[in-house]
């Protein structure tokens, strides 16, 4: 069994869901990620019901996947609607 | 010998491994619900994002507590959906095995990557057992639809991803029901991510990779290949080396080895890795 070990803390990853309003049309930061930190979801699941990709708020950008995230900020400069902010906690700390 | 084929494998088929047990294979379609009973196992979490989003907000914001979901996870492992890595020459006897096989768009990537399959040259996800023909029913809701593939050309399906170095999958819904077959690779694929982030999501295979060093020459392919961080190329000696207990026994450097030199040896034929799984 693998137990991941020594990790660093999580950065934040704020996404501004105003501004970005079609991820899953947009998808620049998804795929300029190195390390796949974001994620895009359905915002709401209807059966049978193919949610659109160019509709507003049918699908919605996260980063589950924050842990992974090396502060590179391609993320930052590929958005082409400044909707997505990162901070390191180790920043905030005063450790 | 793994959990699943201590429990659901047969000694006398397919060498004891579970996945080569026809029984795995649409068990729980046949079982028939008594009135009012309670929803069963089966189907139960489908959805991803349900399924992935405790541990990953755990292991964002309180990993301490990770061990005991790691823990909790293995000590449930048939309450669960676990997967299976399998190498390519077990896909293809499992592709023998069941009917019908469809291949589909790969929803990892669709989430991780807002990457589109929509036709059959890229679909990247397969499907298996009676199951997909639900599939069929509802083409709208299943983006892109599926295509449903002969033996012949499942084979040349999965050969066709192995050599592009994605790694096989066996996806069970309900354990030890089986019900995908996916080619997956790191980090677009949930299932090795969890596996690697989080230490929960999938099981190695019955098998490691060994590297004949007499015949390594020191190309550094296979290091290219390696999803999972096993291989690395060591400058000092010119060869690739393996860290077994990183090793999923995938194949995927095997097949992609131009002088064969690597070759897969059953993971019980070493003590220290038995039990790793």
């Amino acid at each position: 069994m693998y137990i991941p070990i020594n990790w660093k803390k999580a950065p934040k990853i704020e996404i501004d869901q105003t501004k970005c309003t079609v991820p899953m049309y947009c998808k620049l930061c998804l795929q300029a990620c190195p390390q796949a930190c974001f994620r895009v979801t359905e915002a709401q699941f209807q059966r049978f019901i193919e949610q659109d990709r160019e509709k507003l708020g049918d699908f919605v950008l996260t980063a589950p996947y924050r842990y992974d995230c090396t502060l590179c900020n391609v993320c930052v400069e590929v958005c082409p609607v400044d909707a997505i902010s990162i901070t390191s906690e180790e920043d905030t700390d005063d450790k | 010998m793994c959990v699943f084929c201590e429990r659901f494998g047969d000694p006398e088929i397919g060498g004891g491994l579970w996945y080569l047990n026809p029984r795995n294979y649409g068990r729980q379609l046949y079982r028939r619900k008594r009135p009012g009973a309670a929803p069963s196992e089966f189907g139960r979490g489908y959805r991803g994002a349900a399924t992935t989003a405790d541990p990953l907000e755990i292991r964002n914001d309180t990993p301490d507590k990770l061990p005991e979901l790691v823990n909790t996870w293995w000590a449930n492992l048939d309450k669960t959906r676990p997967a299976q890595v399998i190498p390519l020459e077990d896909a293809i006897k499992v592709a023998a095995l069941v009917h019908p096989f469809a291949s589909m768009m790969c929803e990892c990537r669709l989430w991780t990557r807002a990457r589109e399959e929509r036709n059959e040259a890229v679909y990247s996800c397969g499907g298996l057992g009676a199951g997909m023909l639900k599939w069929e029913r509802w083409p709208e809701r299943y983006k892109g639809g599926i295509n449903f593939m002969s033996y012949e050309e499942t084979k040349e399906w999965l050969i066709k991803w192995n050599t592009k170095g994605m790694v096989a999958i066996l996806m069970t819904y309900g354990a030890p029901y089986v019900g995908g077959l996916c080619m997956c690779d790191y980090p677009d694929c949930g299932m090795i991510r969890m596996r690697l982030d989080v230490g929960v999501g999938c099981l190695k295979s019955h098998h490691v990779a060994i590297v004949d060093y007499d015949l390594c020459n020191g190309c550094g392919v296979c290091v290219q290949r390696c999803q999972f961080g096993a291989l690395k190329f060591e400058i000092s000696t010119d060869k690739a080396h393996i860290d077994q207990y990183r090793c999923f026994g995938c194949g995927v450097c095997a097949t992609g080895c131009p002088r064969g030199a690597i070759s897969l040896k059953r993971r019980e034929e070493i003590p220290a890795l038995a039990e790793v799984w």
